[in-house]
């Protein structure tokens, strides 16, 4: 297949400028590659964070990170060029990630059960390694907050990601969610509180300080 | 306000999700009640981990893949396989035939309901006798051939036929309005009226040489009988009553 990449537009242009975008996904929608490639380019960095973030491994969220961009390919004529791109592109990575979680919970829980020993002994092991301190407790907050995530059931970890992560508002939130504002508050306030006491259980079995 | 009412917000506030003036409230309830700051913190802490929760950088080539295998699919599946092509080929079709089917069967289903509907049967009209034909064929009411007909059915008919063909060939006499006279040996000469005319004849002999010939009027006492021998007289006689 031969793709010819004859547009090389900054990113910065596209996240700006709306239209510029509209242009592109009009022409990608009409079946040119070039145009497609394009979006993928400028987009792969939020799909691919996004999607690592909701499975919290790289395998999946590769695979995660390529059916969106085959569902974006296949719906692009259904999408309404008056509502946010980006939003849209969130819905279907957190369609296609609850898809993902699902399989893999039919399949083996491969996620490490975050309340037993074995999660706080991984919080040991990363402590006993010789880097410097701040790097240390750098690590190991961020695989505390990972395996936090991990613990929220789809809807409050969506929720919560792309408000607190993401930046979105809670009404944008719902919009992606395709929910109510209040709905998405009740999950927002259920997930930091369920964040909160995780932290504090590890920080009293592992000894973890901010 | 009390203090197990603000922990109800206090994950909301920590991310400025609350409404202004619900926000005011917990603002003024924290500025005096240090447990509810505290458990503030927490939720603030939490939050701020959440935000420095970053995904890792992939490389280039990571990305490059990914775009790759997305088009390795997307060209895989614009090639319709065998199987895709016979069915997309026959699914159509088979569609439509049951559509036709189906309309076929309902339209046959819907006729035969009107046409149900709309019969007028005959009645049987109270008082007035059935009348029972006798069944044709000597084949009896239950239709069997094996049954038997009934007997006095059969009898008059084997006697007219007996009877028939015992009787002798009848001819049509010629006809004659005007009274005829007869001649009699015995000079006895019998006068046929013309009110009783002539409707058939009896018998035709042709013996060797001679005729005769038997006329049965309409009155049944009077017969003419005619016999011609060579050139003699045709001779009338009369029955007696």
């Amino acid at each position: 297949m031969a793709l010819a990449i004859e547009m090389h537009l900054p990113e910065d242009t596209v996240a700006r400028n709306q239209s510029a975008l509209g242009y592109l996904i009009e022409r990608a929608a009409a079946g040119d590659h070039a145009a497609f490639e394009q979006i993928m380019i400028h987009s792969q960095q939020r799909v691919m964070a996004m999607s690592w973030r909701m499975l919290g491994n790289d395998a999946d969220a590769r695979d995660a990170s390529q059916e969106v961009f085959l569902r974006v390919y296949k719906y692009l004529k259904r999408y309404d060029q008056n509502q946010d791109f980006f939003a849209w592109l969130y819905r279907i990575t957190v369609n296609v990630c609850r898809d993902v979680l699902r399989k893999r919970m039919r399949q083996a829980d491969r996620i490490v059960p975050l309340e037993s020993d074995a999660g706080i002994a991984a919080l040991d092991v990363a402590c006993s390694q010789d880097d410097s301190e701040q790097i240390l407790l750098s690590r190991q907050r961020h695989a505390l907050i990972g395996q936090a995530i991990a613990t929220l059931p789809h809807k409050e970890r969506a929720s919560i990601l792309l408000r607190d992560v993401e930046g979105f508002s809670t009404e944008a939130v719902a919009e992606i969610l395709q929910s109510s504002a209040t709905t998405v508050r009740s999950q927002i306030s259920s997930a930091r509180k369920k964040i909160r006491d995780y932290c504090r259980r590890c920080i009293t079995h592992g000894g973890i300080h901010k | 306000m009390n203090c197990r009412q603000i922990e109800k917000y206090l994950p909301l506030y920590a991310g400025h999700d609350l409404s202004g003036s619900r926000e005011q409230l917990l603002a003024a309830h924290l500025q005096s009640c240090g447990a509810c700051t505290e458990a503030l913190a927490d939720f603030q802490n939490a939050r701020e981990l959440m935000q420095t929760f970053s995904a890792p950088s992939f490389s280039d080539e990571v990305y490059a893949e990914i775009r790759k295998s997305v088009w390795r699919q997307i060209e895989s599946e614009s090639r319709p396989t065998l199987f895709a092509a016979v069915a997309a080929w026959f699914q159509p079709r088979l569609v439509w035939s049951a559509a036709a089917a189906l309309v076929v069967t309902l339209s046959v289903v819907g006729v035969y309901v009107v046409a149900q509907k709309f019969t007028v049967r005959p009645k049987a009209i109270a008082g007035v006798p059935q009348i029972v034909l006798p069944p044709l064929n000597g084949a009896g009411e239950n239709g069997g051939s094996n049954s038997a007909p009934p007997e006095p059915l059969r009898r008059p008919r084997q006697a007219d036929v007996q009877k028939r063909q015992q009787r002798p060939v009848r001819t049509v006499a010629p006809d004659r309005s005007i009274a005829a006279g007869a001649y009699s040996p015995d000079g006895q000469v019998p006068k046929v009226e013309s009110s009783s005319p002539v409707i058939g004849a009896d018998d035709v002999d042709l013996g060797s040489g001679s005729l005769r010939m038997e006329l049965q009027t309409r009155d049944p006492n009077i017969r003419i009988i005619w016999f011609t021998q060579g050139d003699s007289k045709p001779v009338a006689h009369s029955k007696g009553i």
